[in-house]
Order: C-alpha cells, then structure tokens, then sequence
C-alpha cells in the first residue's frame, strides 16, 4: 500500500527549492550596494525538470546556489545586481512557496479524510 | 538541515540591515560635519565612507547547502575620501591661513543626499526580503497546523 500520497516527495523538494532559493535572493538584496558582487542562484528548474522526467525521489540532490550570471552587462561598479529584477523574483518564489504549502495541505487533508473514513 | 540553518535567511537580511543603518550613519556624521574645520587629527573634516564585502559562509555542510552558502553582506572598512579639500576665501575664519583661505571638509552636500537615499531604499528591499521568509516560514508551519 502506497501511503505516500501524489507527490508529496516533489513538493517536500519544491518547498527546500523555494527556501533555499530565498536565501539566494535575500543575499543579492544584502548585496545590493557592494562593488563587484555576483548575483547567485539556484538551479531551480534544471533540479526540478530532473524530478519530474526521472522517478529517483531524492537522488541528484544537489541542490546549491551558485553564481548566476543571465547575460546582462555588470553595473559601472562591477556588480551585477537588479534591485528590480531581485524584488520580482522574491514575490515569485514567495507565490511558488505558497503554492506548494497549499498543494501539501490539501493532500494531508486529502490522506486525513481517508484515514477517518468520513 | 539543523533547524538554526533553517533560519539563516533571517540573518542575512539582518546583515543587510545593519550596512545600509550603517550608511546612514556614516552619511549623518558627513552631514553634521561639512563644515567642521578642525578635528582630532588635525585639519579639516574628510568625508568617510564605508566599504562593503559579501559574506560567504564556508563548509556548513549538509543538504541541501554546498561548499559555501551565502552569509549576507559586512562593513569592512570606513574609508576616508581622499579627494582634494577645497580652499574657501574666508579671512574672518579663525582657521584661515595667512592669505585668507580656510581648507574646508570635502563633503558634498548632493552626493550625501543620493547615499542617503540609495541607503534608505536599499534598507527598504532587506526588510521587505525579511517580510517574505516571515511570510514563508508562516505558510510552511501552518502545514503542522493542519493547512495554510
């Protein structure tokens, strides 16, 4: 019996993304003003196509941030940090977060239902 | 992940925080002193100004860090601006010289304002990055409640 209900493994893994993803952001942030700073990353859909092509639950868990260069030319300071582009994607992956907590709650309630039987 | 890490994020906004609370500072006291003449060290007054260093914490280990995790952002050095002092003709200043020049600070009212304003925008972006996790940590643990 399988009492692991539908992706409860990829979800688990999306919230790790997501918060480990934070961080990432939220160092770019602290960064802002720093000459020379790297915007960092993590490899979030890279890691999460992996999941979802392949099976392996938590295999290639590999999950780091890393610097992220997009291709945009580095400020006059040598940084390469958008403070736009940074608070865009800290709303996105808050949603992502959220997202995910929703779709984890509504599978517990889902598997709470089955186990009283009502 | 032990459960300190799981509040690292906290910290490197907080790091955050405290540099630009520091700019600010740092701007204040230029403020206050453009037109300081004579100081400890002697001489007039120099616009100091703070250099910043990302932090990268080496070797946490454990998953899901790698070799080096972001620790936010340090002040690693007031500096002061060597830029030329300028001379200001002013022969009542008991600080002017024999030809009645005075060696004012070299501090620069407009360039203040816009360090002032980068710094306070810039504090703005770090609380509103803490919001978020609060925000995060919040939705995650209302899953033990029983949904968000």
């Amino acid at each position: 019996m399988n009492v692991n209900p539908g992706q409860f493994d990829t979800l688990t893994r999306l919230l790790d993304v997501t918060s480990l993803r934070h961080e990432a952001i939220s160092q770019n942030i602290a960064n802002v003003n720093t000459p020379g700073y790297q915007r960092r990353d993590v490899s979030f859909e890279a890691s999460l196509s992996r999941k979802l092509g392949g099976g392996e639950a938590r295999e290639g868990g590999e999950l780091a941030i890393s610097i992220a260069s997009d291709g945009r030319p580095p400020r006059a300071d040598g940084s390469n940090v958008d403070i736009d582009i940074e608070m865009s994607q800290l709303t996105r992956n808050l949603l992502v977060h959220q997202t995910a907590t929703e779709l984890l709650a509504s599978r517990m309630a889902t598997m709470r239902r089955a186990i009283r039987g009502t | 992940m032990t459960w300190m890490n799981l509040l690292s994020s906290t910290d490197i906004s907080a790091s955050g925080l405290s540099a630009e609370r520091q700019r600010m500072e740092v701007v204040a006291n230029n403020l206050a002193n453009a037109n300081t003449t004579r100081t400890a060290g002697g001489g007039p007054y120099r616009r100091q100004h703070l250099v910043f260093a990302a932090v990268l914490n080496e070797q946490q280990g454990g998953f899901p860090r790698s070799a080096s995790s972001p620790g936010g952002v340090r002040v690693v050095a007031v500096e002061e601006d060597p830029s030329a002092l300028p001379r200001v003709f002013n022969p009542g200043h008991p600080d002017a010289d024999e030809q009645g020049y005075v060696t004012m600070p070299n501090v620069k009212i407009p360039n203040e304002m816009v360090d002032l304003m980068t710094a306070s925008r810039a504090y703005e972006a770090n609380l509103r990055a803490l919001r978020s996790f609060r925000t995060m940590a919040e939705q995650t643990l209302a899953l033990l409640r029983g949904g968000p």
